[in-house]
Order: structure tokens, then sequence, then C-alpha cells
């Protein structure tokens, strides 16, 4: 039992990291982003990129592409937190003939598997795993599964801008 | 088209504004509002457990 309550506490800590992670990636894309708006004014059609509009958007790339790394990163550790809270929930209610190996299934096995010992499920925490359940989802979805449909947010067109060659030192 | 390979990779086609004018990707009250629910939950997962690690079951 200890070594579950260890691994809660190791996924606690990683999943605090993987947040703070993602506000830094999170506040470097918006600062490249607005460098390279007032840099650029948004201009249309074809011109001369001048090294330090080629400089921005690269800079503004990375930074996308680290944010979108980030998110995916704080994802995945938000997910092994509640599977590894669950499996805690699982181990607390031994002995007892319900599994619980996820998040996923103690959403659907909790009420039975406290029925065995008893008592009825806490509304409150039933309704907190409902509802992590869910916002979970819909974090995944809006960001990394249609982060450009209806509900998520358009990206720039970035691939499509040519950079000139670097200059022989 | 080769960006060495001279002047004509000197020259951009930029988007069109409607394509490059997204909002923050994600937004720091949602991320605090998922670490807050998450820390929450784990907070009321705790009360089955005393401070040895053994289940109060």
């Amino acid at each position: 039992m200890q070594s579950v309550v260890r691994q809660v506490e190791v996924a606690q800590r990683s999943f605090e990291f993987s947040r703070r992670d993602l506000e830094q990636a999170r506040a470097a894309y918006v600062g490249s982003s607005e460098a390279f708006d007032s840099l650029t004014h948004r201009k249309v059609g074809i011109y001369m990129l001048s090294p330090e509009e080629s400089e921005s958007i690269r800079a503004y790339a990375e930074a996308t592409h680290l944010l979108t790394f980030r998110i995916e990163t704080s994802f995945f550790q938000a997910r092994i937190l509640l599977d590894r809270i669950a499996r805690l929930l699982h181990f607390a209610f031994q002995p007892a003939q319900t599994a619980i190996g996820s998040h996923a299934h103690l959403a659907r096995n909790f009420p039975a598997l406290v029925a065995e010992h008893g008592t009825s499920v806490l509304e409150k925490l039933m309704s907190r795993i409902n509802d992590l359940t869910k916002d979970v989802k819909n974090f995944r979805d809006r960001y990394l599964v249609h982060p450009s449909g209806p509900h998520g947010h358009r990206v720039r067109s970035t691939p499509q801008w040519i950079h000139p060659p670097a200059q022989p030192v | 088209m080769d960006p060495s390979s001279g002047a004509a990779s000197l020259k951009i086609k930029w988007a069109h504004p409607d394509d490059v004018e997204p909002p923050p990707p994600i937004h720091s009250a949602e991320l605090e509002t998922l670490h807050s629910d998450l820390m929450n939950y784990l907070d009321e997962v705790l009360v089955f457990i005393d401070s040895s690690g053994t289940p109060r079951i």
C-alpha cells in the first residue's frame, strides 16, 4: 500500500511540474506571437522576407511546436495521476471482488466496490470522478484531437513561408 | 522550392489574415481549474487513507 501511495505522490508532482512547464510554454508562445504580429503587421501578398522577420517566424513556429508538445505532456500526466488515484482507491477497498484497473474502470465500478463493504458511494466523490473524466476528455478533444475543429483554436499556416538562405560566413 | 536556390527563395507568399489570427491556444484559467479539480479530488480520495498509508475502510 505504501508503494501505491508513493506512486500517487510521484504522479502528483509530475503533473504539477508539467502544468508549470505548460504555463511557461504558453507564455513563450504568446510572446513570440505578439512579436511576430508587431514585426510583420500581418502583411498580405508576396514580399521580401527580412532576416528579422525570418527569425520571428522561426521563433513563432518553435514556440508553437513546443506548446503543442507541452499540452500533450500535461494531458498524459493528468491521465497518469487519475489512474494512480484509481489504483489507490482499489487498494483502499480491499479485500473486494470488484476490480478497478484505471480511472475509466473506476467511474464504472466504484459504486459496486463500495457496496461490497456495506456502504454507499459518496455522492460528492462520484460526482468529482465523473466531472474529471469529462473535463480531461474535453481537454484532450479541444487541444489534441480536434485542435482546428469548431470548438478548437485555429493555427497559423507557418509551413508555407520560405526563409532566405543562410549567408556564408 | 529549395530555399538555397537563389533570389526566388527570398520572397514569401503570406498567409491570408483569416488564417493567421488564432486566439491564444490554451487559457490559464482553464489550466488552473483542471489543476485545482484534480488536487481537490486527490484530497477527497485521501480521506480513505490514513497518514501511514493504511486504508481506513
